[in-house]
């Protein structure tokens, strides 16, 4: 009978809470390091395709982004083709500057990043082709063999 | 008599309980800031650009795989309309030839993969095709890797690659679409 009442009686410690700061703090570590900050302002909206088979490039080089999709905000414009236009860096330029911004690129880089360069794109997925075999003959032309098509990948 | 009073003291601790509240801020800021990025991507070797004309190379017509699309999606194999789900194992059968047709290749070295597109032939149809063309050629080196050495084609080193690639070498050609 008495035990049962003091029971009653006894109140629950409260949790302590001291230690939720450094719970969330390590949470904000683990966000604040894997985040990478855009350096690119996206001009272009790149819906990708689904592929089955991708491979999981983690070799970190120098790379060159191009994306090509649809242009945001501009409407007129002689660099948008079947509706589809090329970023090349911060601007939205014709498939001929290619040539010219992947040497602008290469000159600011070491000759070993330079070997190593690789160009990395990403495509919307109606984009046709004729579009796409322009971008790698001038990729060709200027030397720039290595390429990244980036891609989503399908659920098997 | 004077009573000596304490002195009043402040207390030397910072309140600590709106700490977690900033972190908090901060976090969720993080959380919707970023994106993260997948690095999966088809990686590609681009021939190198030479001027004049492509060099020619004679296959007789058994062995060439001449994988057709046609307008934005319509796909062909050997001249015959097919459904993308079919092609890989139509190469497969195509190249190995289990059954020694005389259609088919004579063995799988000579093999020569055409892909021809147009224009107006959609990134993703096209990426479609090629990737697909590309999982029938690993399968079958994976069949390899697996008689050989027990071990998945990607779990190999560069040398029993090699020698994997040479009994089915992925010779591909592709045009260019011009619009």
């Amino acid at each position: 009978m008495f035990r049962s009442r003091s029971k009653y009686t006894r109140q629950t410690p409260a949790i302590s809470t001291a230690s939720l700061p450094d719970i969330v703090f390590i949470l904000l570590f683990f966000f604040m390091v894997i985040t990478k900050m855009r350096t690119h302002e996206r001009l272009v909206v790149t819906d990708m395709p689904k592929v089955s088979e991708l491979t999981n490039d983690k070799a970190v080089s120098s790379t060159i982004h191009l994306y090509i999709g649809r242009p945001q905000g501009i409407k007129d414009s002689t660099d948008i083709i079947d509706g589809f236009a090329i970023q090349m860096g911060n601007e939205i330029r014709p498939v001929v500057d290619i040539g010219a911004y992947v040497n602008d690129v290469k000159s600011k880089l070491s000759p070993e990043k330079q070997k190593a360069l690789i160009a990395a794109i990403k495509v919307d997925k109606d984009v046709p082709m004729h579009i796409i075999d322009a971008v790698e003959l001038a990729l060709r032309k200027a030397n720039l063999l290595k390429v990244k098509y980036y891609g989503l990948q399908k659920p098997i | 008599m004077l009573l000596r009073r304490k002195p009043v003291r402040m207390k030397n601790e910072i309140n600590a309980g709106s700490m977690a509240d900033i972190a908090f801020l901060l976090l969720i800021f993080f959380l919707v800031s970023t994106q993260i990025s997948s690095d999966k991507a088809v990686i590609v070797e681009l021939a190198p650009y030479s001027e004049g004309a492509a060099t020619e190379v004679i296959i007789t017509p058994n062995n060439l795989v001449k994988i057709n699309i046609v307008g934005s999606d319509t796909l062909q194999f050997n001249d015959e309309s097919l459904e993308v789900s079919k092609l890989r194992t139509m190469v497969k059968d195509f190249v190995k030839n289990p059954s020694k047709s005389p259609n088919f290749a004579t063995k799988p070295q000579d093999v020569m993969i055409s892909l021809s597109k147009s224009g107006s032939t959609t990134y993703a149809r096209y990426l479609q095709v090629y990737t697909e063309t590309l999982a029938a050629y690993r399968e079958m080196w994976d069949e390899i890797a697996q008689q050989k050495h027990s071990l998945y084609f990607s779990q190999l080193d560069e040398s029993q690659k090699k020698e994997i690639t040479a009994l089915i070498p992925f010779t591909y050609s592709e045009n260019d679409a011009i619009k």
